[in-house]
């Protein structure tokens, strides 16, 4: 069980751990000082059915490939061969699960109590883990629906302990269907068009499929941490009155750099390992280096122009919300959009260096790579919120000038 | 057209220790030639040289004259390693394209895809596949613009009956046509099966012909 639980683990908490800390953040803002009480926020949830789904919704929606990587980690194969019952080997599942959910435990420990905690957690887990295989049998069908019912109910129906034992009753049936279900593997799937009229291009395009299908939920990560980023600085400017625009610039580029730096740093991590993956292909049909640096840039400015998307629209939509003292002039929307594609860049840039740089050390240590590529990135994106735009630009240029110099490879 | 694949004193070490000692190879004319070997004998690491995958220590590889290890001449060349490992969120049909827009060369026709077997892979993630069905769409992959030679490492691994029958009818068409393929393999009844020139990597070097 230690080792099934070590093997999960290693695989969702870091998955998770960029949510975290931008909830952290959120929540020091929204619940410090003179703040909201997470109580109101539970009342809130607990008055209107509509705001209760919508936060469930997005809830699971963001842990529930974090839980599902965990359940699918690479060596658990082997152990499924061992006479140990599905239910044991499930256990260790259900429990990581929970881990995950450790903001939304906080929330109604905080808020409603220790009975609709244990409710909220066992139902979060048991929906991500739902979530992470497809159910076929009866008994895991009505399990979804009492993980449902628990999670949508008005607490006024249903007593707090009598939702926490229905909710973890229903968690270890979908701990264990998720095990049962997870070695199966997906059906076909549709096909991209490569095509472009030039290499990079081509290149480009197959990294980001690859990003869509293999990063697809960090990149859903990514967004939901830009967003909550950028919604603390309207929020902030707003409880603060900082109508200033340098001073509402300076705390929405500062907000910016974290969320870039969440965002490009996965992705950037992402990237390098696609074009490891490629790497003889690469070789064997003598694609230049400068393409393959090319490739990944142009990914990672996608990746930028996702956060960017999401960044300037949460900008505009606060401004409208909460008026005058959270507007955003087009300049900081500009300025705080620039900074993401930037990042993004930068990010794509270190990835094909990192990639090439992993081939100049005979065994690659991967964890190493990507610490120094999130300080890059991290570093850059500051830069960009205290000094100006001008130490992201010197950042990505040091980082492209790295990628596209020759050698170092072997 | 006419030199062929001329390999002369390729040496690899990996640090202090030899795997290639003075290789030499030449493939003047098309067809198959097999090289057969222990394991560790350097036969993946001379196949990995020639596709410009790995830098050799010394020696030099020419392929009609032009230097293999030059990016340009390596789009003469397809290439399938030992794991067949391709980039795995990829399709198939995704493979197939990535390379031919690398090396601005169209697909491999339709008939020769329906030989590999490609309507049931053709629409799963490479990840997903087996062994000899990755071995199967790599061999696609390295069959884009129709190479001049083609570098195949223990291809009939993984494969079932069949598909190593219709794997044998594409590398004879290859060599009828003017190819030149080289084989790392153990897989004598192969060799038997495509009539290849056999040649033994040990001890770091070419040996004369094997019986």
């Amino acid at each position: 069980m230690a080792v099934v639980a070590r093997l999960a683990a290693t695989e969702t908490l870091p998955r998770v751990a960029p949510l975290w800390l931008a909830l952290g953040l959120v929540a020091s803002v929204i619940f410090g000082g003179n703040g909201m009480h997470p109580r109101t926020v539970i009342r809130a949830m607990d008055g209107a059915l509509v705001a209760r789904a919508a936060l469930w919704v997005a809830w699971v929606a963001a842990v529930r490939a974090a839980v599902a990587a965990g359940v699918r980690a690479r060596g658990l194969g082997p152990l499924g061969a061992l006479p140990v019952g599905r239910g044991l080997r499930a256990a260790p599942h259900a429990l990581v699960a929970a881990l995950a959910q450790l903001p939304w435990a906080v929330l109604f420990a905080v808020g409603a109590g220790g009975a609709r905690a244990i409710a909220a957690t066992s139902t979060a887990a048991g929906l991500a883990l739902v979530g992470a295989t497809r159910p076929r049998r009866v008994i895991e069908a009505l399990a979804q629906a009492a993980l449902l019912a628990v999670a949508l109910t008005p607490p006024a129906w249903l007593p707090s302990w009598g939702a926490a034992a229905i909710a973890v009753a229903a968690l270890a049936v979908a701990a264990e269907s998720a095990v049962r279900w997870a070695p199966d593997r997906a059906a076909t799937e549709r096909r991209a068009r490569l095509g472009g009229r030039s290499a990079a291009v081509v290149l480009g395009r197959a990294h980001l499929v690859a990003l869509g299908r293999g990063y697809l939920a960090g990149l859903g990560r990514a967004a939901l941490v830009v967003a909550l980023l950028a919604a603390v600085a309207g929020l902030a400017a707003a409880n603060n009155h900082l109508g200033a625009m340098t001073a509402l610039g300076r705390v929405s580029l500062a907000l910016a750099s974290a969320g870039a730096a969440l965002a490009g740093g996965g992705a950037a991590l992402f990237l390098m390992r696609s074009e490891r993956q490629a790497r003889w292909l690469l070789d064997a049909t003598g694609t230049d280096e400068r393409v393959r640096a090319r490739a990944t840039m142009l990914a990672g400015a996608a990746v930028g122009a996702l956060a960017a998307t999401v960044h300037g629209s949460l900008l505009v939509a606060m401004g409208r919300a909460l008026g005058e003292a959270a507007r955003a002039g087009a300049a900081l929307i500009a300025a705080a959009a620039a900074a993401h594609l930037v990042a993004g860049v930068a990010a794509g840039a270190l990835a094909a260096r990192a990639a090439r740089g992993a081939f100049v050390l005979d065994e690659i240590d991967e964890g190493r790579l990507a610490s120094r590529m999130g300080l890059v990135v991290l570093g850059g994106a500051l830069g960009a919120a205290l000094v100006g735009l001008a130490a992201a630009a010197l950042l990505a240029g040091a980082a492209v000038i790295a990628a596209a110099r020759p050698g170092g490879r072997r | 057209m006419s030199d062929g694949l001329v390999v002369r004193g390729v040496t690899k070490r990996f640090g202090a220790r030899p795997v290639l000692d003075g290789v030499d190879l030449a493939c003047a004319e098309p067809g198959v030639t097999a090289i057969f070997g222990g394991n560790g004998a350097g036969k993946s690491t001379l196949l990995a040289i020639l596709a410009g995958v790995m830098v050799p220590s010394g020696g030099e590889a020419l392929l009609d004259g032009k230097s293999l290890f030059a990016a340009a001449t390596r789009r003469a060349l397809g290439y399938v390693p030992e794991a067949a490992d391709a980039p795995p969120h990829l399709l198939p049909d995704e493979l197939v394209d990535l390379v031919a827009g690398l090396k601005r060369a169209p697909r491999p026709p339709e008939a020769l895809l329906d030989a590999l077997g490609w309507s049931e892979l053709a629409s799963r993630r490479i990840g997903a596949l087996s062994l000899g069905q990755r071995r199967r769409a790599c061999l696609a992959a390295a069959l884009v613009g129709e190479p001049r030679l083609l570098l195949l490492d223990e291809p009939s691994n993984g494969l079932d009956h069949d598909r190593v029958g219709a794997l044998v009818a594409l590398l004879r068409a290859r060599a009828a046509g003017g190819g030149l393929v080289v084989l790392a393999t153990h897989d004598e009844a192969l060799a038997d099966a495509l009539g290849a020139r056999r040649l033994r990597l040990a001890n770091g070097r070419m040996m004369a012909p094997s019986p």
